[in-house]
């Protein structure tokens, strides 16, 4: 028995090496087709991980404070001491101020470190969060991980107070409040025990001094960071600005990605490889007729045919290998990364880019390759050992029985493969389990594309048909190869889906760069109404891509306005502060630091991030400071909220007045007239530029804006602009221009050896009298036929389930961002565009060939 | 010839009422009817009659490359009637030689490797197999080198190759469909002469042919017309019209 099976199986390699070697060219192509697909994958693979290493590094050398007097040296980082898992800040520091580096939650599941005593960085850094600063205004310090202190900002909104009990809101986990800190954010700052058994630094610690007596290493060991989700006795991350369910998502959609990447790997060479080996399994019907005579079993009929696409995809992997590791030793030491810009030079200057090989993943798509080129073959061997020896002997294929309504199969699969694809990128938690599913579903995904194209590849036929003439004869002989053609426009859509699925994604990234850009300009408009003042736009000559929103500073000429208040600086000098009745303020801005600050003539100002932001005071009319009138009040509103400025006069006389939107000042504001000032008439230009940014274009001049002089008679224009960065098209261009080629390839492989088979036709085509460039013509066709049925395929499964993802609920914002617009003509344009791409190339490769071959017989005849 | 025959006292070949029918759309052809017909080991049967009289289906039935309609067949005394897909390539691979009119050599082998399908697949090592082979093709005077691929053999030579291949495993019968119908006459002689040897070692060899000469070579001539033995002759060199519904001389048809 053990003979036989060996002989079988040596009788087949032999079969396969022989058939490869004979049909060369064949097998080159497949080869190719084999290696395009794999390499492509290999490369994306290379080029994450690299990317992955670079930004580690670099986020790495970031992370250091700078050297000042009081602080500790940048490059020093503090000594650890694995017992307590406490950072000691150094003698004789003067300042101490806490920072820690949380880290990239995309990437530190990853890449974490081992154990106490490693503290590797993680790969990626994220921001120094603002949670840092620790005063506790009430309560006791939090000593579990089940309790909490939390912000002021947090206790307010949630309406809970010390002994309640909160769920923080990305790990899920429910704390009790011990006591509330003075932050504004929402913030909570969960407690550790002192014993250093579950401390898990992931994270780079650092210390930078700041001169609160509060914060001291105790106090440290109290800040808690989290670094092991999977671990059952680690505590979950802390919530801090939505960064960790950003990052989730993150994970999820790149196991949706890498399985969907995978399965494009293996479907693509399936399915366009078997085509192929079906082809060629029917030439060697006569053989295989041969070896059934000859005594070879059906098992041994499928090694037969199967081996071939083993060998060929064993050829087609090793080539993609040995490509992309020839390509990534000479890029390896060339690369340098600038400023995110790449340049092929070494400059001492820059980093220079780290590029990994990353063996598992490249020997791992290697080996996607080979079953790819295996499972190519499958379903073509199975056919050929089906065939009665009779009927292989004669050449001939028995009668294909009625195909399966493959149609309806294939929308019930799709739809199937639609609903888990939904479920499963949805609500990202846990995400490795949900990564399985989410691989499972881009399966059924495929297949149900797969399965539509048979019914697809019909409706162009019948549509080709009607038109008569050349068309029908291309529609029918596509027809009439129904699964041959169908398996060739599945393969294409896969391709061609690509660079539709990358516009989409697109256009949910500029949704949501638009959706943030938006709510940090409202933020902050909210916080000027409220005297807050904290941020820092984007100055005019800073916009790259699309302004989206713009803050409007409105100057007000002191003729204007006629108030019974003063502005005045922080000196007495005109500046941006003005006076406001302390209870007013704390009830606007719930700052009870300044409230309790103020005293008779006093003047506070609020500092925020170290930087003076506003001033205020207060004081009798008998202590009256002399005050220059001519300050001004900048007050920044959206470009749409340009309305009326609603100033509230309080009852009181000698208290100033305090700015903001009308809701804000009638909520701080009890009695009182109420005045209204008006902006003066806005010059063209200035009403043509708060136009432009309201309808969301670039500003076609902002540089003009920038010269605008306040004019102490009308109210001008000052715009400063928050921009979103355009989008690259060099994404979607690579991908379009890969789809082309391999829409190409796959359609040129098929026509090619299909040309072989409808010899006749030709023949039959020319006896009865059409000119000669029917036959060209037809083939055209076919290829833009075949891919005009590939595009459909494309636009309906790829893009669908590309909306699919988009659209689910993340935890930043509730499905696809507001923003977000289908981008319905450059969808269309790229299906479009790639299948005239395939009718031209075919044209022009048929016209060249008609060419040479007209040349070749000209020689003949000449000599 | 030292022949590789596989010795045995049953008859080589057994059809019992064979029937066999095809359908071909809505009409049913009956391609043989009731058949019965025994051929002895050590002796060479050609089957004659015109185009569709049926001589091709009987020879596939004996080769179990398809089944019987009803009936039952026999091959050295085993019943092959209900062989699956993997019975009937273990049958030829180990019982029943065929040699067809077109040779059907596999292009991509070698001569020597075309011989040793049946023993690889019969579990023979390379060694063995390749010492088989070079004997079965020496038996049938196919020269040297042997490492030859079919387009650079004559068609004789490519004839005896797929004679070689059918004699490469010890058979008990030999299957022949067409032997000399590619070959100039000379050369169909000679490999009509080969096929005899074959018999005369002791394998039953069945020859289906529409020429005369070639149905000379056999011991007897049966002939088929419309899916029925219309006559039966066991008589050496009587010449047998493809057109005549019985041989000379007549005999009564085999039950």
């Amino acid at each position: 028995m053990s003979g036989w099976w060996v002989g079988g199986w040596r009788v087949a390699a032999r079969l396969a090496r022989r058939e490869v070697r004979r049909h060369l060219a064949r097998s080159a192509l497949v080869v190719v087709i084999i290696a395009l697909p794999v390499l492509a994958a290999q490369a994306g693979a290379i080029a994450y991980r690299s990317a992955e290493a670079t930004n580690a590094a670099e986020q790495d050398e970031r992370a250091t404070f700078e050297d000042e007097p009081g602080f500790i040296p940048a490059d020093e980082r503090i000594g650890y001491d694995p017992r307590v898992g406490v950072p000691e800040a150094p003698p004789g520091t003067e300042r101490v101020e806490t920072g820690f580096h949380i880290s990239d939650w995309t990437t530190a599941v990853g890449g974490r470190g081992t154990g106490p005593d490693d503290l590797t960085t993680v790969e990626a850094v994220g921001y120094i969060p603002d949670a840092t600063r620790l005063t506790l205004v009430d309560g006791d310090l939090p000593a579990t991980r089940r309790q909490a202190v939390i912000s002021q900002g947090l206790a307010t909104d949630t309406g809970r107070g010390i002994g309640d009990r909160l769920v923080l809101e990305a790990s899920r986990v429910e704390v009790e409040i011990t006591g509330i800190g003075d932050h504004t954010d929402h913030v909570a700052w969960v407690g550790q025990p002192a014993g250093a058994d579950d401390w898990v630094p992931d994270t780079v610690v650092r210390l930078r001094a700041t001169g609160s007596p509060l914060v001291t290493a105790e106090l440290f060991a109290l800040f808690w960071i989290a670094s092991d989700p999977s671990s059952p006795t680690a505590p979950p991350p802390m919530a801090i600005d939505g960064g960790l369910a950003r990052s989730t998502r993150a994970d999820v959609e790149a196991a949706v990605i890498g399985a969907a990447a995978a399965a494009m790997v293996v479907g693509f060479v399936a399915v366009t490889c078997s085509s192929a080996f079906a082809i060629g399994a029917r030439r060697q019907l006569r053989q295989l007729g041969t070896l059934s005579a000859a005594g070879a079993g059906p098992r041994d009929l499928r090694r037969a045919v199967l081996l071939q696409g083993t060998t060929l995809g064993l050829a087609g992997a090793a080539l993609a290998t040995a490509i992309v590791y020839g390509v990534r030793t000479f890029v390896a030491r060339r690369l340098t990364q600038t400023e995110g810009e790449w340049a092929f030079f070494r400059n001492e200057s820059h980093r220079e880019m780290i590029v990994v090989w990353a063996p598992r993943w490249v020997l791992g798509i290697a080996l996607l390759g080979l079953v790819a080129g295996t499972a190519a073959a499958a379903v073509p061997a199975l056919t050929a050992s089906r065939i009665p020896v009779l009927s292989a002997l004669a050449g001939r294929r028995p009668a294909a029985r009625r195909p399966l309504r493959s149609p309806v199969l294939g929308a019930v699969t799709l739809a199937g493969g639609l609903v888990l694809l939904s479920w499963s990128t949805a609500e990202p938690a846990g995400a490795e389990s949900r990564g399985v599913y989410a691989a499972v579903a881009v399966l059924l995904t495929m297949a149900g594309g797969v399965a539509l194209a048979p019914g697809v590849v019909a409706g162009v036929a019948r549509l080709a048909g009607r038109a008569g003439g050349t068309s029908r004869l291309a529609g029918r002989s596509l027809a009439r190869n129904g699964m041959r053609t169908a398996a060739v426009v599945a393969s294409t859509a896969v391709a061609i889906a690509l660079p539709l699925i990358v516009s989409v994604y697109g256009a949910r990234d500029t949704g949501e760069s638009h959706l943030s850009a938006e709510t940090r300009t409202q933020r902050e408009a909210v916080d000027e109404a409220t005297g807050l003042v904290g941020q820092v736009y984007v100055s005019g000559d800073g916009i790259s891509g699309t302004a989206v929103a713009a803050d409007v500073a409105v100057e007000i000429g002191p003729e204007v306005v006629v108030v019974e208040g003063l502005f005045f600086g922080p000196r007495g000098e005109p500046g941006d502060g003005f006076a406001v009745d302390p209870e007013q303020l704390r009830r606007v801005a719930g700052d009870d630091l300044v409230a309790d600050a103020l005293a008779d003539g006093e003047i506070v100002q609020l500092e925020r991030h170290g930087s003076p932001r506003a001033s205020y005071g207060l004081w009798s009319s008998e202590a009256r400071p002399p005050i220059d009138t001519t300050g001004r009040a900048v007050r920044r509103v959206r470009a749409d909220q340009v309305t009326p400025l609603a100033l509230v006069l309080l009852d009181q006389a000698d208290v100033g007045l305090v700015a903001g939107p009308l809701s804000e000042t009638e909520r701080s504001a009890s009695t009182g007239v109420t005045g209204v000032l008006r902006p003066t008439r806005l010059t063209s230009d200035e009403e043509a530029a708060v136009n432009a940014l309201r309808n969301g274009s670039v500003l076609p001049s902002v540089a003009d804006l920038r010269n605008l002089r306040p004019d102490p008679n009308r109210g001008s224009v000052l715009v400063q602009v928050a921009s979103v960065p355009g989008t690259d098209p060099s994404y979607t261009g690579i991908a379009v221009l890969g789809a082309a080629l391999l829409a190409l390839a796959v359609i040129g492989t098929s026509l090619a050896l299909a040309a072989a088979d409808g010899r006749g036709d030709d023949l039959v085509v020319a006896a009865v009298g059409a000119p000669p460039h029917v036959v060209r013509h037809r083939r055209v066709l076919e290829a833009a036929m075949t891919a005009a049925a590939a595009a459909v395929l494309a636009l309906v499964v790829g893009v669908g389930a590309a909306l699919v993802v988009v659209h689910n609920p993340g935890v930043d914002q509730p499905g696809a961002p507001p923003a977000f617009r289908l981008p319905v003509l450059q969808l269309l344009g790229t299906a479009g565009g790639i299948v005239a791409l395939v009718g031209g190339a075919t044209w022009l490769a048929l016209a060249l060939s008609a060419a040479l071959r007209s040349r070749r017989d000209l020689f003949l005849v000449d000599g | 010839m030292n022949a590789r025959i596989h010795m045995t006292k049953d008859p080589a070949l057994v059809l019992e009422g064979v029937t066999r029918r095809f359908e071909d759309g809505p009409t049913t052809v009956t391609a043989l009817d009731a058949v019965s017909l025994s051929v002895a080991p050590g002796s060479m049967c050609a089957l004659t009659g015109a185009s569709g009289s049926g001589k091709s289906t009987l020879l596939h039935l004996a080769a179990a490359m398809i089944a019987p309609t009803s009936g039952a067949i026999r091959v050295g005394g085993r019943d092959i009637t209900g062989l699956d897909a993997a019975g009937a390539a273990a049958l030829r691979r180990e019982t029943v030689g065929i040699v067809f009119q077109r040779y059907n050599l596999i292009p991509s082998l070698t001569a020597l490797e075309n011989v040793t399908l049946p023993l690889e697949y019969a579990g023979r090592s390379m060694r063995e197999a390749r010492a088989l082979g070079s004997a079965a093709l020496e038996q049938v005077g196919v020269p040297l080198p042997h490492d030859r691929f079919p387009d650079a053999l004559s068609g004789g030579q490519q004839q005896r190759v797929a004679i070689a291949r059918a004699l490469a495993v010890p058979r008990s019968l030999v299957l022949a469909d067409e032997p000399t119908g590619a070959l100039d006459s000379a050369t169909g002689d000679q490999v009509m002469r080969l096929l005899v040897e074959v018999a005369a070692a002791g394998a039953g060899v069945v020859v289906v042919t529409h020429d005369p000469r070639v149905a000379s070579f056999a011991d007897r001539v049966v002939s088929l017309r419309d899916g029925h033995i219309v006559s039966d002759s066991d008589a050496p060199g009587a010449v047998v019209s493809p057109v005549a519904d019985v041989a000379a001389p007549a005999a009564p048809v085999a039950p």
